[in-house]
């Protein structure tokens, strides 16, 4: 069966792989439900190394599957050995596929083989991958604060984040004490050499601020309150509604001002950028009754497949009549934690 | 001269009722006057519905089977929101999800339900026999004082103790108003409002309960988030209830509050069936559900009852 008409693929935490079809509102699910068990609970995504015609999938059993879309089926499993961790990133750069677990570990892989290995230190919760330029990853976690790589000259980090009390001119914290690091994930902002971070402890931090291009950055939280944050006055410019759990994942659609997100409370749901009008509160839950639990990068193959289905479906009523935004585009961040104290803990370098 | 205020009924029912008319009477000034006609009207609107009531009484009678189907009223529930998580038990993604739950090892029968029952710090006598109530209701349970304890470090003892469930009981100025209901090791965590408690002492004739495991009745738990509640529940009760003791527990959610009652079962005849309440009372409404155990803190909710965004509509329900 054919896969290439979903727009979204959504990840979850039963280890079913989800695709969308917003223009139908329909969901088909891609799991042998026979087999299914909770080792098989999906932890990473991310496009194949043939682009989008395959998903990788990291298993939290240490496995690497991969989907063919075309075919619609699951093509290759790689099993990469005792891990000791479990992915929290998934990438590839041309033939080789990277994986980073949340002990630190990551791994560049050639033909099954370990061709690049590297430490980021414990408690990982986040690997990105710069799209852009495909040698810089980015990694971050809990008391570990967020550190770029180059995979080309691996030896020293290019950039390490230090902790507020180091940097002198800037005290957040009035008492002058150590501030709690928890990097829940991060943002390479596109045609810029900025990442935007953000922390369980409620914070939003943007860091390699060279040029303000970019102006805003789309965050959720676990009681399922999603907002659009203007990094320039670091206020909430924009709150989205219709959210009953926590939200997992959010991503925006590359040139559409559309936002998709998804978490816990087994919803898609779709959002106007600017408008904050629910678009689709889709359909991934709604038909089917499906459940959309868990979704971990899986957006971000999602909407770029969006736009493929564009020039093949002229049908596409969905799509058709939004106005591009270009290089307007926001980019998007999660974050947990409360909104309203984001505003004290934005800063600048 | 109330004719001319009382408006003709629309055409399309033939059988007439009066029809209330909008501030029909608002404009006579005079304050008995004004009573008196309303007053008389509503005696005819009663009138009218009782004679109205007769003749389709004597219609069904005399006609029987050939007789126009009666009505079916609509009521809130049945003119509910249409709700896309409503469960359907023969879907096999909701069958394999149920069964790799936190709260499947209970249903197959891997683990013995364990309860242990806290309340805040302060416990005045009210809520203390509130509690040994409770306790009484589900067998596995035990009531403990807080003693002050932080609930994450009662719940971390409790689980090295082997507890599956613990229920914490809050209360402001002796009138209870929250109940945590938190499953271990793995969650789900559940936070109520609770209200309308009344201990057996406060209920007219109420029994005394006897000692037997009781049966658990769950009514309308139907949505994803509702089965969730309902297997919460579920799961804190023995799975072989003693049917000698004929007692009975019953969860029955209504409008998404959840009513809680105890009834011993009576045969009064061969076909007659008689219910004796056993006590305590109370009501629940659904604040939260968190995934794992308690954690305010970075603790992730699968569900948040936000009023403003979600009760938009009456007719709109989400257990």
């Amino acid at each position: 069966m054919a896969a290439t008409n979903n727009h979204v693929w959504v990840a979850a935490e039963t280890g079913i792989l989800k695709g969308l079809n917003l223009t139908k509102r329909t969901t088909t699910n891609f799991a042998d439900f026979k087999t299914l068990d909770k080792q098989l609970e999906i932890l990473a995504m991310s496009w194949g190394v043939n682009g989008k015609d395959e998903i990788l999938l990291g298993l939290k059993n240490g496995t690497v599957k991969q989907f063919d879309v075309n075919q619609g089926g699951f093509s290759v499993t790689k099993d990469y050995g005792e891990l000791g961790g479990q992915y929290v990133g998934l990438a590839t750069i041309g033939e080789s596929i990277i994986t980073c677990l949340s002990n630190g570990h990551l791994t560049v892989w050639q033909d099954d083989e370990a061709k690049q290995e590297l430490e980021l230190g414990p408690n990982l919760k986040k690997m990105k991958h710069n799209k852009q330029d495909k040698n810089i990853i980015a990694a971050g976690g809990k008391e570990n604060d967020l550190k770029v790589y180059d995979l080309e000259k691996p030896g020293k980090p290019l950039f390490q984040a230090k902790n507020v009390r180091e940097i002198k001119e800037v005290r957040n914290n009035f008492l002058d004490l150590r501030v709690p690091v928890w990097v829940n994930d991060m943002q390479f902002i596109q045609g810029s050499s900025k990442i935007v971070t953000c922390t369980a402890h409620h914070q939003v931090i943007f860091v390699f601020c060279f040029l303000l291009c970019n102006r805003s950055v789309i965050v959720g939280n676990v009681q399922g309150r999603m907002c659009k944050i203007d990094l320039r006055n670091g206020k909430v410019s924009r709150a989205y509604r219709g959210f009953a759990g926590s939200i997992r994942h959010i991503e925006c659609h590359p040139t559409q001002p559309l936002v998709g997100s998804c978490g816990l409370d087994r919803f898609f749901r779709l959002h106007f950028i600017e408008s904050g009008k629910l678009e689709n509160k889709d359909s991934s839950v709604t038909e089917d009754k499906e459940e959309v639990r868990k979704a971990i990068a899986g957006l971000d193959a999602a909407e770029d497949g969006a736009e493929e289905e564009d020039d093949e479906d002229s049908g596409n009523e969905l799509w058709e009549g939004l106005e591009d935004v270009g290089e307007e585009a926001e980019r998007i961040k999660r974050k947990k934690g409360n909104s309203s104290s984001l505003r004290k803990s934005k800063r600048t370098k | 001269m109330e004719e001319n205020f009382v408006e003709a009924p629309p055409e399309k029912e033939p059988t007439e009722r009066p029809v209330f008319p909008q501030n029909a009477f608002s404009h006579i000034r005079n304050k008995t006057r004004r009573r008196e006609l309303y007053k008389k009207f509503k005696l005819e609107v009663t009138k009218a519905k009782k004679l109205e009531r007769l003749r389709k009484k004597k219609e069904r009678e005399t006609l029987g089977d050939k007789a126009p189907p009666k009505q079916v009223p609509k009521t809130i529930e049945s003119m509910r929101v249409f709700d896309e998580t409503m469960v359907d038990p023969e879907d096999r993604e909701v069958q394999h999800d149920e069964a790799h739950d936190e709260m499947a090892a209970y249903f197959k029968r891997e683990v013995e339900p364990k309860v242990l029952i806290t309340h805040s710090n302060i416990t005045p006598w009210r809520i203390r026999k509130f509690l040994r109530e409770l306790r009484s209701c589900i067998p596995s349970a035990k009531v403990f004082q807080r003693k002050r304890v932080p609930l994450k470090t009662v719940i971390r003892q409790a689980t090295a103790r082997d507890y599956t469930h613990v229920i914490v009981l809050h209360h402001d100025k002796t009138v209870p108003n929250g109940l945590i209901i938190s499953q271990l090791p793995d969650g789900p965590t559940a936070h109520f409002r609770i209200s309308n408690v009344q201990i057996r002492k406060e209920i007219k004739r109420c029994d005394r309960h006897t000692l037997h495991k009781p049966e658990v009745i769950l009514n309308n738990f139907n949505t994803r988030l509702g089965h969730r509640i309902g297997r919460l529940f579920a799961t804190m009760f023995d799975q072989d209830p003693e049917f000698v003791g004929r007692q009975v527990v019953t969860f029955h959610n209504q409008r998404d509050f959840i009513f809680f009652r105890r009834h011993r079962y009576v045969f009064r005849k061969n076909m007659r069936v008689g219910l004796q309440e056993l006590g305590p009372r109370f009501t629940l409404k659904l604040r939260s559900l968190q995934k794992g155990t308690f954690d305010t803190k970075f603790g992730e909710y699968e569900f948040v009852h936000k009023r403003r965004e979600m009760d938009t509509s009456r007719r709109k329900f989400m257990l």
